[in-house]
């Protein structure tokens, strides 16, 4: 099982976060609300019966109570209540402006004066919850009236502490206190449990995913149970059964076309062949031909000649797509076939050459000869001179640098100057490249591990386009070095 | 950040809507007043183990004998109340005037234990007449001393709330 990992963003966490918070707002409420209905009950219950025992008590010493009363009649009789009521405790009694204690001793601050007015003014019992000293206290006070209810002007007034009360309620809080952690604990575990279930059926389906992502195609979520995950788990099942469809229809498609261009190219091979001798003949023999015949034999021999090349590129780029061209790795002296390059194709006078001797490389002789040239061809038709190939090393790999002093390339031309049968220049659709010369010539340096790239030299040093060749010393290329499956193909020549 | 805030105040709103301990409270209407403050006649007898005096409202009285005579002669509704009357007197008369009064019974037994509590119905019963027949000179019951006299010795004076607590 993956070790638990307490990431505050991650599902997990925010399932357990959400259960004990759960947890905790429901205890709370739920004690909250039983503390004060407790509360409220323990109170009512000791006021009513405090107020009933402090009238009852009242009621019956107030018959042997002589009116008016003095100051020692009034103490007895707060005594008498004092005595009869249990706990003993604090009695005032009051007549006008006479004042006795049952505890001659104790603070009668107690009794608020709001109690006395109302007390005096209803005529009716009243009592309050006091704070004393940080100790809750119930006074009651009442008047007492004579039989029949004619007011008397006495009034009694009782002071008993709550702090039982209080003792009682606090030790509610405590129990709760108590009980809270083991509470939240389980809802923890409860929702690490939850958060198994959920998660282990994600966590499937996430590597799934990422499996269909890496092109395994077969990748499959196990469906299991009848929930909402199991569905999303069919549907993801169903989604890469389509697209294994798609993609497998999409392969079928891709493989017939390259097929077709194949056959077709191959096809075409020998009727040309027939045909470029055919050409060479009557263009040897234009000179001795009229004139419009002989325009024509030229440009028989041309247009046939142009389409060789097109075949054969043709036949080239299938080899690269159907993975059937191969790298002849060998070590090679770089300057030499670069050299070998231009003055194959008649270029040395048109193309300055910084080639430094002693520049080696693992690779193959005829790629690196096809990429420069359909780089150089390019550079010849379509930029302006001077054009120059210039050949430095790392200790990594080699490059090849061609330059001219063109306008360059289009900004838009830039990311598609590699494209098939890209033509910067869309007037030109009769020039005399096929258009897959650059294509070839990346497919080649990608061959060997290495790139080529396409900028515009800045105005300031110059202008026109610049592409660079980039290739590892020692390819990387699966079987590109032992020469398994090498392809005997022509060169590229120059388009 | 909010989902915390959110939660705190829940449970701050919980805790303002419980609140904690014994709360002050304001002036609060509890019923009825407590009654009972007489100044008619009373007659005491025992209940239990206390004195229980017995207001007596309609009785016309002219002089202390005629209480005594009250005592005696206790209503029906004094025994389903749970009353007894312990005064055994043979002859009797009585003397005095304003707040002393004594009461002559030769034979009587005013000394022992046993005695406290009808002596307590002579002496409350005595003195509460006493004020009642003298209302307008204010005698108060509690200041009115009764002593008694069994022929042979005169206990007292006492007061009505010696016997009262």
């Amino acid at each position: 099982m993956k070790r638990f990992r307490p990431r505050l963003g991650g599902l997990r966490a925010r399932l357990v976060i959400a259960f004990v918070l759960v947890a905790l707002i429901s205890t709370v409420t739920a004690t909250a609300l039983a503390y004060r209905e407790s509360r409220t009950a323990v109170l009512a219950r000791t006021q009513d019966a405090f107020q009933t025992d402090v009238r009852d008590r009242v009621d019956s010493v107030a018959p042997d109570f002589d009116m008016p009363p003095d100051v020692r009649t009034l103490t007895a009789m707060a005594d008498s209540v004092s005595s009869g009521l249990s706990g003993a405790p604090l009695v005032v009694t009051r007549y006008h402006d006479l004042t006795a204690s049952s505890d001659g001793l104790a603070d009668r601050t107690r009794i608020t004066p709001e109690l006395r007015s109302s007390v005096r003014s209803s005529g009716r019992t009243r009592f309050q919850r006091v704070e004393y000293r940080g100790r809750p206290y119930l006074v009651v006070g009442t008047p007492v009236t004579y039989e029949g209810g004619r007011v008397s002007g006495l009034e009694v007034f009782a002071v008993t502490s709550l702090l039982a009360e209080q003792e009682h309620t606090d030790a509610l809080l405590d129990s709760v206190r108590g009980g809270l952690p083991p509470v939240l604990g389980l809802a923890a575990v409860l929702a690490l449990l939850a958060a198994g279930t959920v998660l282990r059926p994600v966590r499937e389906l996430g590597r799934a995913t990422r499996r269909l992502a890496d092109g395994d195609l077969d990748s499959r979520a196990e469906v299991k149970g009848r929930d909402e995950l199991a569905r999303l788990a069919a549907d993801f099942n169903t989604t890469a059964d389509a697209l294994r469809a798609s993609v497998t229809g999409l392969r079928d498609q891709e493989a017939r076309a390259r097929r077709f261009v194949a056959d077709v190219s191959h096809e075409l091979r020998t009727p040309l062949t027939a045909m470029t001798m055919v050409a060479t003949v009557l263009d040897e023999d234009a000179a001795q031909l009229p004139s419009d015949a002989a325009r024509a034999a030229r440009t028989v021999s041309d247009e046939t000649a142009r389409l060789a090349r097109l075949v054969e590129d043709l036949m080239e780029m299938s080899r690269f797509d159907s993975g059937a061209a191969r790298l002849d790795a060998a070590e090679t002296d770089l300057a030499r076939t670069l050299r070998g390059t231009l003055e194959l194709r008649g270029w040395t006078g048109q193309v300055a050459a910084r080639l430094p001797e002693g520049i080696r490389a693992v690779v193959d002789r005829r790629r690196v000869d096809v990429a420069v040239a359909n780089l150089v061809g390019n550079a010849l038709r379509h930029g302006e001179p001077p054009v120059t190939v210039t050949l430095s090393a790392t200790a990594d790999g080699v490059t090849v640098e061609v330059t001219d002093r063109g306008p360059g390339l289009p900004p838009d031309a830039l990311d598609q100057v590699f494209d098939r049968f890209y033509k910067a220049d869309s007037a030109r659709t009769r020039s005399e490249g096929s258009g897959l010369g650059t294509a070839i010539a990346l497919e080649n340096a990608r061959l060997h591990g290495g790139t080529i790239e396409a900028a515009n030299r800045p105005a300031e040093k110059g202008g026109g386009a610049v592409f660079t060749l980039r290739l590892p010393r020692h390819p990387r290329q699966p079987g590109g070095q032992d020469g398994a499956g090498r392809e005997t193909a022509a060169g590229g020549g120059v388009r | 950040m909010s989902r915390l805030r959110t939660v705190a105040g829940a449970l701050v709103l919980a805790l303002v809507t419980a609140g904690c301990g014994v709360r002050p409270t304001g002036v609060v209407d509890g019923g009825e007043p407590a009654h009972g403050l007489t100044k008619d006649l009373r007659i005491y007898y025992v209940r239990g183990s206390a004195l229980q005096g017995v207001t007596r409202p309609d009785i016309s009285l002219q002089g202390l004998d005629g209480v005594l005579k009250l005592l005696s002669d206790m209503p029906a509704w004094g025994e389903e109340r749970g009353l007894v009357n312990l005064v055994q007197l043979g002859s009797y008369r009585i003397s005095g005037t304003g707040h002393r009064i004594t009461l002559h019974s030769p034979g009587a037994s005013f000394d022992s234990p046993r005695d406290r509590l009808p002596n307590g119905q002579l002496v409350c019963t005595l003195a509460r007449a006493q004020s009642f027949l003298h209302r307008d000179e204010a005698i108060r019951p509690d200041d009115v001393r009764v002593s008694l006299d069994d022929g042979e010795r005169t206990y007292g004076p006492y007061q009505c709330s010696q016997f009262l607590t």
